[in-house]
């Protein structure tokens, strides 16, 4: 403990003082009124269940979900990621775009006067990805860097041909169908990546955000069709009635037979959320017993003990991160943050009290970043560029 | 139940980079010192993100720590430092003006300091890990008790348990307890808790 009193009073309610620290407890108590009363609080017990309840009432995880939304690695060790940063072409990427003119739409819920901090986001800005950095990963562990090979094919798996078409998409073909064990492929799209577009080997097709990775057969059972995602995805799943199609995440997994469904599974995004387009999910929690069946428009929001419905959800803010937006509709500062660190590859760090204002907007991806942090300036929170990092002040 | 055999053991594998064990210095303290900071700024809200904050800013200077002791007092002058800071700042919290006076007043006498207010927080703290640490039916059952005050009746339909069950593990919880809230010879206080112990069914 900080405070030696507080070891002694501890002591004191369990009968284990020793006569010296008796000695120096009751000292302390007779010194002012203050520390009487202070000491008599804390043995009765009105007064300690009046604290106890207080203390209980504190959110562990949304304290904890704060602590990571800022320090990436607090909770779960360091493991050093090599990262390739172009530099030349983020340089030639920034005088592009700052040139021609990016278009933005968007209304906000407070109108504050705008602090002259334009030249010094300019100065160090980020630019939005320009290239996809995803790899795939085959089942003897070779990694093929997607943007470094060729279009066609750049594998051959069993009798399952990898090819790359010439807008960048993986498409898997030969449609096997093994009986004995399944062999896997990892695609893992990094941080700063644009959307890598993939199509299984039953015709399923996959888009992976940044920061998401998707492990799959190379070709499915014949029985049924698994694969599990970290991160964010979107599926329009080939419709197959002899095979329902699973996507799992730790212990929520979603079930269909043939549908169109958004999957975001961020690891530091409080909850699951899966939003279904069209057709029909079946989506569970394996920590309970029961499954909750999606209609199109309603999204499932998986929390470790529960699922909850919404009902109607906006669609296209859902999907804007495939359809090349940002787009917020109320959203919280922090939540924004968190998807411009993936798409930027920056870090994000809060000093201070920022105040809690809800955004409303839609903005390209393309843009720089301090073009999207020129427009959330308006409600009220300030933002510096510090290298690859992001800071955000009251 | 604790991985770590003692605060040097869970230093240093946290000066290792080990998850679990900054995880375990998180659970262990943070809510002593929301506590801490709820008393002094007044919000429960503020309270959770300046200790957010007071982590993040020992997470940023780990190595700069010598032991725990040194990190738990990193984290309370920290916070300390935070919630005076965003008050003098403005804030907009309807406490904040009872908030000053209290401050204000501790403030001369105390040197700034609040080590009252550390004192409250860390005994408090203990008790509540104390009863954490209770087995599960018997914590469950000691919790509604104690601090939700519902009779054995309530107890029983809530947690669909027999009445019989309610009273052993009453009886379970206050024979683990019993050294840590009573004092020897406050009778006052045993008669209280007794009472609380044998609320009419």
């Amino acid at each position: 403990m900080v405070s030696r009193i507080s070891f002694l009073i501890v002591k004191h309610n369990q009968s284990a003082l020793a006569d010296d620290e008796q000695f120096e407890l009751d000292n302390w108590i007779s010194q002012s009124e203050e520390n009487q009363r202070l000491f008599f609080e804390l043995t009765d017990p009105d007064h300690i269940k009046a604290h106890l309840k207080q203390l209980q009432a504190y959110d562990e995880q949304s304290v904890r979900t704060t602590i990571e939304a800022q320090f990436a690695n607090a909770f779960k060790g360091e493991t050093k990621i090599k990262r390739i940063w172009f530099r030349v072409a983020a340089a030639a990427a920034v005088i592009a775009f700052f040139g021609s003119g990016v278009y933005f739409y968007w209304s906000f819920e407070h109108h504050k006067s705008l602090t002259e901090q334009k030249n010094q986001l300019a100065r160090q800005d980020v630019a939005a990805p320009i290239k996809n950095r995803a790899t795939i990963t085959l089942a003897n562990g070779q990694k093929i860097f997607l943007d470094s090979v060729r279009t066609g094919t750049i594998a051959t798996q069993k009798n399952v041909r990898i090819n790359k078409n010439s807008s960048g998409a993986i498409v898997y073909s030969g449609n096997t169908q093994p009986k004995t064990e399944l062999t896997y492929n990892v695609l893992t799209n990094p941080r700063g990546s644009r959307v890598i577009d993939i199509t299984l080997n039953d015709g399923t097709r996959v888009w992976l955000n940044a920061a998401s990775s998707l492990r799959y057969p190379v070709s499915f059972l014949k029985e049924k069709r698994n694969v599990e995602i970290t991160g964010e995805a979107y599926f329009e799943v080939a419709h197959d009635a002899s095979r329902p199609f699973s996507v799992s995440k730790g212990y929520t997994n979603v079930e269909v037979l043939g549908t169109h469904f958004n999957v975001n599974a961020y690891e530091d995004e409080p909850n699951i959320k899966v939003t279904l387009l069209e057709g029909s999910i079946k989506l569970r929690n394996e920590n309970l017993s029961s499954e909750e069946i999606l209609k199109p428009g309603e999204q499932g929001i998986v929390k470790e003990h529960q699922i909850e419905i919404a009902k109607s959800v906006n669609i296209e803010e859902v999907m804007a991160w495939k359809n090349g937006l940002f787009k917020f509709d109320h959203t919280d500062l922090k939540v924004i943050m968190r998807e411009m660190a993936r798409w930027y590859d920056v870090e994000v760090s809060y000093e201070g009290n920022i105040p809690e204002e809800l955004y409303n907007g839609d903005v390209p991806r393309t843009a720089n970043a301090s073009a999207v942090l020129k427009v959330l300036q308006y409600t009220g929170a300030n933002f510096t560029i510090e290298r690859n990092k992001i800071i955000v002040r009251p | 139940m604790s991985i770590y055999i003692d605060d040097n053991d869970l230093f240093n594998a946290f000066k290792k980079g080990e998850p679990k064990a900054s995880e375990k210095i998180f659970s262990d303290h943070f809510r002593e010192l929301c506590f801490f900071a709820e008393r002094l700024s007044g919000s429960k809200e503020t309270a959770e993100d300046l200790v957010a904050d007071s982590f993040v800013k020992m997470l940023q200077r780990k190595e700069s720590f010598e032991n725990l002791q040194n990190i738990k007092a990193f984290l309370f002058v920290t916070t300390r430092n935070a919630c005076i800071n965003s008050f003098k700042a403005g804030q907009r919290h309807a406490n904040a003006h009872r908030q000053m006076h209290y401050l204000l007043k501790s403030d001369a006498g105390k040197a700034g300091l609040f080590e009252d207010e550390i004192i409250r927080a860390e005994v408090i703290n203990a008790i509540y890990t104390e009863v954490e640490n209770l087995p599960d039916r018997a914590k469950t059952v000691f919790k509604l008790i104690f601090t939700e005050g519902l009779s054995n009746e309530e107890i029983a339909r809530q947690l669909g348990i027999e009445i019989q069950t309610v009273r052993s593990q009453k009886a379970r919880a206050l024979q683990l307890l019993r050294t840590t809230l009573l004092k020897k010879g406050n009778i006052i206080a045993l008669i209280y808790l007794v009472s609380c112990f044998s609320a009419p069914n």
